[in-house]
């Protein structure tokens, strides 16, 4: 990237610095006690984007968590306790992360929420992790979010991750009684290479055969002429082949395959949802993909918790939901909310134990299990399989995934 | 399969000299190195995207209309009181061009990534002694190729391209002997913005998408095969192109997977060997204009 990187000035940089010396001293010497808030309330610094490259990502987690927060509030708070935010815009910026994390605390507030990618977490989770105050990111996908050494054990993400999503394919695809998979794998991000890793490995543990995986590059330009010719080429064909990629690179990728005449179902993770989906591979059909929810543009759920969801959404924002990022930051106020019932002290270890303490909580698509003392982030979440045909989205199953395999790669949740 | 691979070598080169040609001509005339190109492109690319349910032709016509207009208006507002200016200065002065339209169009109209359905006659398969080649893969070809003739022709046998030709050798001599300074630089951005029309209608059937910053790896497409062809003459700027695409579909059919995320990393090393052997370019005159 030549000139889509992102303005460093020296200033911030120093700034960021400075600011987490001081925070990590005020920790060192207070013993993290930073107790500003009043007992009869709890307090949310959200520092996400609302502006720049991570604002599709960010902005609807972020007003569905307001969303549900207003709701608790309205029925009366957490054990009486009304939950206050504080917001800062750190625009798809990681320098501006680290910043606003350490003024939001230096506010008092009992937890942060960082955005929706790991990279753009990082700065602000380091912060909150010296001042041990719990981070959680509202949807980082990447497994490193959640193990307790990357970033520290005050670190949790409000999401499956790209192992699930690769292990639920895998898990479902064998349900369909599909035994043998071809991986096209887009190498240009952790998310994509953990979700075709998990699935891989997933696919064989329940019995299936990888009898073939090709590569590509990713990104925005995408052209895997040469890939489509050798799936083609092969004889006899796989029973499907499982497309690790994100969009629009994955989307243009599953319609490069139709193009070039390859028949098989397409598979792939949660990253293809959205409208930008169908509008690229247009008419092609039997194309499927292990989303967190189906709603709006998808139809077939009948969930009157999801609907409910999306019309409280759409009264509150005057539109629906464009991405089904957006339920995951309202099932996340459900979690925090439910971990903190019945407790009194709000200081960073209590509320670490609570989140940690894996109960399962009621959300629009079911009920999930969030965290757990040595995974910060969720494995049980019942992802929903979604069926792209004709131009349209539709509902397919729920599928969980009990375990995930152990690759070896210091994967905390796995095992 | 080797047919395959052939119309789809030579329709990735034929591309790419296009976006070559885009870029070595602007830095021919006007000593403008323009990382603005992506934007002009960008520009043709989103009005694909807002025409997308108006019939193709139509909307190809737009992309045309839309990519010219961005170049005109680049030059008229940025370039042009920049005339004369060092070649550095143009340089800056064309990222702070690309930056700011980008900028715009992130703010503007595309947020996020949207999708351009495909239109069905170019997702068909026609048999081309016994394989099976995409319409779209044929196209590419004949469309860039059509207009790579084009541009020779212009260049060479017409009026306009011999006083762009004498306007890039020494623009004050040719001003001076009577060609319109003006009228010249002007028709040079009129060419690039078709081309990079061109080159978007292509990148967006073959993507499918359209995004903010889509036009950067096209730039860069043009400006790496302009340096490797040698950025003084067109015909040069055009075999740079094309070998960079029949390379880039070579290196896609020939490495194993494990090694295809680092097709570029091979591309660009043989890139700088042959730069080593060959600094001024393959096709590059005795003479190098820098400014």
């Amino acid at each position: 990237m030549l000139y889509s990187v992102r303005p460093k000035t020296p200033w911030k940089a120093a700034a960021a610095v400075v600011a987490t010396a001081a925070v990590t001293l005020l920790a060192a010497c207070g013993g993290g006690s930073d107790d500003s808030s009043d007992a009869d309330e709890i307090v949310i610094g959200f520092a996400t984007s609302e502006s720049g490259n991570m604002a599709p990502f960010d902005v609807e987690p972020t007003q569905a968590a307001m969303l549900r927060i207003d709701q608790i509030n309205e029925e009366g708070g957490v054990d009486g306790k009304t939950i206050r935010t504080v917001t800062r815009d750190v625009r798809s910026s990681p320098e501006t992360v680290g910043t606003a994390a350490t003024e939001l605390i230096g506010e008092g507030v009992d937890l942060l929420v960082t955005p929706c990618d790991f990279d753009l977490s990082a700065p602000g989770a380091s912060v909150a992790q010296s001042a041990e105050v719990p981070a959680i990111s509202i949807c980082a996908g990447d497994p490193k979010m959640a193990d307790l050494t990357t970033l520290g054990d005050f670190i949790f993400s409000a999401n499956a991750g790209s192992d699930v999503e690769g292990g639920s394919g895998a898990a479902w695809a064998i349900d369909q009684g599909w035994q043998s998979a071809y991986i096209l794998q887009d190498e240009s991000i952790e998310y994509t290479k953990s979700a075709g890793a998990y699935f891989q490995a997933t696919f064989e543990e329940l019995g299936g055969e990888v009898v073939g995986s090709d590569a590509f590059p990713g990104g925005d330009s995408v052209n895997i002429a040469s890939q489509a010719a050798r799936l083609r080429g092969m004889s006899p064909q796989p029973d499907f082949v499982y497309v690790a990629s994100w969009n629009p690179g994955g989307a243009t990728a599953i319609r490069q395959l139709r193009e070039a005449g390859i028949e098989i179902p397409i598979l792939g993770p949660a990253a293809l949802d959205g409208q930008a989906l169908l509008d690229i591979v247009g008419n092609a059909s039997d194309i499927y993909y292990t989303g967190f929810a189906c709603y709006s543009y998808c139809t077939g759920a009948d969930s009157s918790e999801l609907d409910d969801f999306v019309s409280a959404y759409d009264e509150e924002y005057g539109a629906e939901p464009s991405s089904a990022y957006a339920v995951l930051g309202y099932s996340m106020v459900s979690a925090i909310a439910d971990a903190l019932a019945g407790i009194d002290d709000l200081d960073g270890p209590t509320v670490r134990d609570a989140l940690a303490e894996g109960e399962a909580v009621s959300t629009p698509v079911g009920e999930v299990t969030y965290f757990s003392e040595t995974c910060h982030k969720i494995i049980d979440f019942p992802m929903s399989v979604i069926n792209v045909s004709d131009g349209a989205m539709s509902f397919v199953t729920q599928q969980r995934l009990e375990t995930l395999p152990d690759l070896g790669d210091g994967n905390a949740c796995a095992g | 399969m080797i047919v395959d691979y052939i119309v789809s070598a030579l329709g990735l080169g034929a591309l790419y000299a296009l976006l070559t040609i885009g870029v070595a001509l602007l830095f021919g005339v006007l000593g403008l190195m323009n990382f603005a190109y992506g934007e002009i492109i960008l520009a043709a690319a989103f009005a694909l995207y807002f025409f997308r349910d108006a019939p193709w032709l139509f909307a190809v016509a737009m992309a045309v209309v839309f990519a010219v207009a961005v170049a005109l208006l680049s030059e008229r507002l940025a370039f042009h009181p920049l005339r004369g200016a060092d070649p550095v200065t143009l340089m800056i002065a064309s990222f702070a061009v690309s930056l700011a339209l980008q900028s715009v169009a992130r703010m503007t109209v595309l947020p996020r990534a949207q999708g351009v359905p495909p239109q069905d006659f170019l997702a068909q398969r026609v048999d081309i002694l016994g394989a099976r080649v995409s319409v779209r893969d044929l196209v590419t070809l004949v469309l860039c190729g059509l207009v790579l003739v084009a541009v020779a022709y212009l260049m060479g046998r017409t009026s306009l391209g011999v006083q762009l030709r004498a306007a890039a050798e020494n623009f004050q001599m040719a001003e001076s002997l009577g060609v319109k300074g003006n009228r010249v630089i002007a028709s040079a951005f009129v060419i690039a913005g078709v081309l990079a029309a061109v080159g978007a209608v292509v990148l967006v059937t073959r993507q499918g998408a359209v995004s903010a910053q889509m036009g950067l790896q096209p730039m860069l497409i043009g400006v790496i095969g302009a340096v490797l062809g040698g950025m003084s003459s067109l015909r040069g700027a055009a075999l740079g192109g094309f070998i960079l695409g029949v390379g880039t579909a070579t290196l896609e059919a020939l490495l194993p997977s494990d090694l295809i995320a680092f097709r570029d990393a091979f591309l660009f090393t043989a890139l700088i060997g042959v730069l080593v052997v060959r600094p001024q370019g393959l096709l590059s005159g005795s003479k190098v204009r820098v400014s």
